[in-house]
């Protein structure tokens, strides 16, 4: 992966996927860039917004765009394991009994609303979003290439939601928070949604398939060599490990946080154009990567920091690479 | 002392209810001018407070005219109090005596005590007797020790009151039944009051002020005569009374009668005021009677029968007999050692229950007291293991703060001469060096040229966006060159061609050299 038409192209279809998504999301660029990275870069994404802004229709347009067999598993409080990952059910005609395989053998999982179903059920996607197989009947099954999670969740604080255990957050690459729209954006949506439109559908005619599968997984081995000088990984480093020093933090990211940052600054710098990575690839993606990876103590909770207020607070602390 | 001949209230013993229906009575009979001296201070008042709708909600100017009710009862009361004695008082004059005690009437119904129950019954005591602040509470526990029914005398009159206000307002609508067509009634009580229309809170008004005016007087005066009652009953009115007409007969046959029967009637009088003015109106029927005989007879009674008289009503068995009282009262310490003393003499089924609840008691407190020390161990081993929390300030999550070209970590030890420093690194193929002297040494200069700050933690990205804030368009252009190279030499790990470099310190000269800090002279690695 030296040629540099090969990056270039990777680069170029990226820019393209990501205009596909301007044709049917409006605003919100800073979310479609950091859900794009992440993909990307081989991670799942955990998107999380209140209702109502766009996060199922954002992972409905990378599934349309880049013509990947793609399920949505809506998640409830009585869905069960086996209804994602699939079960071995007797078969009359056969006397044996055979795998039935669960939605989650797809290209893109959409789980829409992952906190409104319990933990164990949540769980079931930890093999899979780390191994990329599941285990059935002790029958492991490897999932198809490019195997990408993409959570929905509503902000734990409204009604009927259980929070992820961090085992499981911390198998998303990237948290990205979706926020309102701005007026400019929110009454060109209003514009476009309801004109020729009955109730709201969401409308994705206008998408264009911009790419495929394998065009994905180029773009992903694109990323993987990006050059990462010593210096900027020490960045990383010095960062993720200040996490776990920090006064204000009960605890810190771990070392698949170090992996995750560097994986992600490297798509971003896809995303730029660069074939190196540079700390401000790192210090751009250090929010969506370690945000989720980080738990507060408790009186920093209390006072209404975010955990995005203490990893800003942290990275103006750690020192960029110099000489 | 008042002079009980004159009153136009028959002195005798009355119970409350009847001390209230007297006071109606009272009321009736003045009812005019009562009337109109309760509105002479209300008027005014509700006048004031109705145009104080223009900057108050409605409610709230029905309050305030409501707090002044004081104000408007105080003429009625100095009224009352000489029509009482069948004394004439001009309206005039009643509000002349009333006006004079506003000050008072500020600093007690008007504030203090506006929300006691006992208002109009303790008038008396404030505005006529004259008493002073320390004497009016134990005056008043004297006045109301007995049942006074003065806190019914308030809820009746409070409901009479509401029955007519609510009247009047239906009064109007019944007979104004187009005004009210567009209002539903049943929305009366769910309706908001920000939701009345305007005739329906006028109505309210109307009714409340008329209401209060037509049951003022009555409750006035039923307030005094419950003041005057208790007196009667304390200051034993009704003996006097009785005497003193005595003696009024008596002076008629005589002074020698009348000087004795004044005599005996002051010793009666004491002694009836020992005797906690205990006399039962059988006693005045026998006394009546006693001085019916006499008059009958028509003798002069002489001293010794005048002292026989007396014995006689001494004799009487309304006089020496005892009644027992009994009064609720704290106990003290005596009371608990005869009570300990007492029970000793207990029975031993009491005194087992006894030792057993002082048992479970001890055994409560023993509990108790390990609970306690449980605690306090618990506590300290807490503030032990979090020791280190505690000792160590929470770290404040405050933004870093910002570097001059003096402190900054990018800017200091830095070579006097960059270029000389550059060029002499890139002949030892050490491009990277070079690239990193000159974007340190032009980031310098231009924090020192503009006197401006970058943070510790700045990226490239951070510093490009600093210098371009302040910087000319040619450094600009010039730094954003060197930041490119700079980055593809040190993160892309690129090896700068040797002409670029050169280029690039030739440009660096130009642009940034001159304005370059020359302080710092101990060049970094």
């Amino acid at each position: 992966m030296n040629e540099p038409t090969q990056f270039e192209q990777a680069h170029n279809n990226l820019q393209s996927l990501r205009s596909s998504f301007s044709s049917v999301v409006v605003g919100q660029q800073n979310t479609i860039d950091e859900l794009l990275i992440c993909v990307v870069a081989g991670g799942h994404v955990l998107i999380e917004g209140v209702p109502g802004l766009a996060k199922t229709l954002l992972a409905r347009c990378l599934a349309h765009s880049s013509q990947a067999e793609h399920v949505r598993i809506q998640f409830t409080p009585d869905l069960m394991p086996s209804d994602i990952v699939g079960h071995a059910m007797f078969d009359h005609d056969t006397q044996t009994f055979t795998v039935r395989e669960g939605p989650i053998f797809a290209n893109v999982v959409i789980a829409d609303e992952i906190n409104r179903a319990p933990a164990k059920t949540q769980s079931a996607l930890l093999e899979a979003m780390q191994e990329q197989q599941v285990s059935i009947e002790g029958e492991t099954r490897i999932l198809p290439k490019l195997f990408t999670v993409i959570a929905t969740q509503n902000p734990i604080e409204q009604e009927g939601t259980y929070p992820l255990p961090q085992a499981q957050l911390d198998r998303f690459l990237c948290k990205v928070l979706i926020n309102y729209p701005s007026k400019a954006d929110e009454l060109i949506m209003l514009q476009s949604i309801t004109h020729e439109s009955i109730a709201h559908q969401l409308d994705l005619s206008a998408l264009q398939a911009v790419t495929n599968v394998q065009s994905m997984l180029d773009m992903q081995t694109a990323a993987s060599f990006v050059t990462v000088d010593n210096a900027v990984q020490q960045y990383i480093v010095d960062i993720v490990t200040e996490t776990r020093q920090w006064n204000g933090i009960e605890m810190g990211a771990g070392p698949r946080g170090c992996i995750a940052l560097l994986r992600a600054a490297r798509a971003h710098a896809l995303l730029q154009g660069n074939v190196f990575t540079t700390p401000d690839d790192v210090k751009a993606m250090a929010l969506p990567v370690l945000r989720h990876r980080i738990q507060l103590t408790p009186d920093l909770d209390i006072e209404g920091y975010s955990p995005d207020d203490v990893v800003r607070d942290l990275i103006a602390t750690v020192n960029a690479p110099r000489s | 002392m008042a002079d009980i001949e004159k009153l136009s209230v028959l002195p005798r013993p009355r119970s409350s209810w009847q001390a209230i229906d007297a006071g109606f009575s009272l009321a009736r009979a003045h009812y005019g001018s009562l009337l109109l001296l309760w509105l002479g201070f209300s008027i005014p008042l509700f006048a004031l407070t109705a145009s104080l709708q223009f900057f108050l909600e409605w409610h709230y100017t029905i309050f305030v005219w409501w707090w002044f009710k004081p104000l408007y009862e105080l003429p009625l009361l100095f009224f009352l109090s000489k029509a009482l004695f069948s004394e004439h008082t001009s309206l005039l004059q009643a509000w002349n005596s009333a006006r004079k005690k506003i000050g008072l009437l500020l600093c007690t119904y008007l504030s203090i005590s506006r929300l006691s129950n006992a208002r109009t019954m303790s008038y008396g005591v404030v505005f006529l007797e004259n008493a002073t602040f320390k004497q009016r509470g134990p005056r008043m526990s004297v006045l109301s020790r007995a049942k006074t029914r003065v806190t019914t005398l308030l809820l009746s009159c409070l409901h009479i009151e509401y029955l007519i206000a609510y009247l009047a307002i239906l009064l109007l609508i019944l007979f104004f039944p187009g005004i009210v067509s567009e209002f539903d009634i049943s929305e009366w009580f769910l309706a908001g009051a920000d939701d009345y229309p305007h005739w329906l809170l006028l109505s309210i008004l109307f009714g409340t002020f008329l209401a209060a005016a037509l049951v003022a007087p009555f409750y006035v005066a039923a307030g005094f005569l419950l003041y005057i009652n208790r007196r009667m009953e304390l200051e034993a009115w009704d003996i006097e009374h009785r005497f003193r007409k005595i003696g009024n007969r008596s002076s008629l046959t005589g002074s020698r009668l009348s000087s004795t029967v004044s005599v005996s009637a002051a010793i009666v009088l004491v002694a009836m005021s020992c005797a906690s003015m205990t006399l039962s109106s059988s006693a005045l029927a026998q006394q009546n009677q006693n001085q019916n005989q006499n008059q009958n007879r028509n003798t002069l009674p002489d001293k010794n029968q005048s002292r026989m008289l007396i014995n006689e009503i001494l004799e009487s068995d309304d006089f020496g007999g005892e009644k027992i009282k009994k009064f609720p009262r704290l106990k003290d310490k005596d009371d608990e050692d005869e009570e300990e003393s007492e029970q000793d003499d207990d029975s031993p089924a009491f005194e087992k229950f006894r030792d057993s609840i002082g048992a479970i008691a001890s055994s409560f407190k023993i509990i108790l007291w390990m609970a306690i020390i449980a605690f306090i161990a618990l506590a300290l081993y807490t503030a032990f293991r979090f020791r280190d929390v505690i000792k160590t300030p929470r770290r404040s999550p405050a933004r870093s703060s910002h570097e001059d070209a003096q402190s900054h970590p990018l800017t200091t030890h830095l070579p006097a001469d960059i270029a000389k420093a550059a060029r002499e690194a890139l002949q030892n193929d050490e491009s990277r060096m070079a690239l990193s002297l000159l974007f340190r040494g032009a980031l310098r200069s231009v924090m020192t040229q503009y006197d401006m700050s970058i943070k510790r933690s700045a990226t490239e990205a951070d510093c490009k966006s600093a210098v371009s804030s302040v910087a000319s368009k040619q450094q600009k252009q010039s730094f954003e060159r060197l930041i490119k190279h700079w980055q593809q030499e040190a993160y892309a790990n690129t090896n700068q061609p040797t002409d670029v470099v050169e280029k690039l310190i030739e440009e660096w000269t130009h642009t940034f050299s001159s304005k370059t800090n020359k302080n710092s002279s101990v060049p970094q690695q």
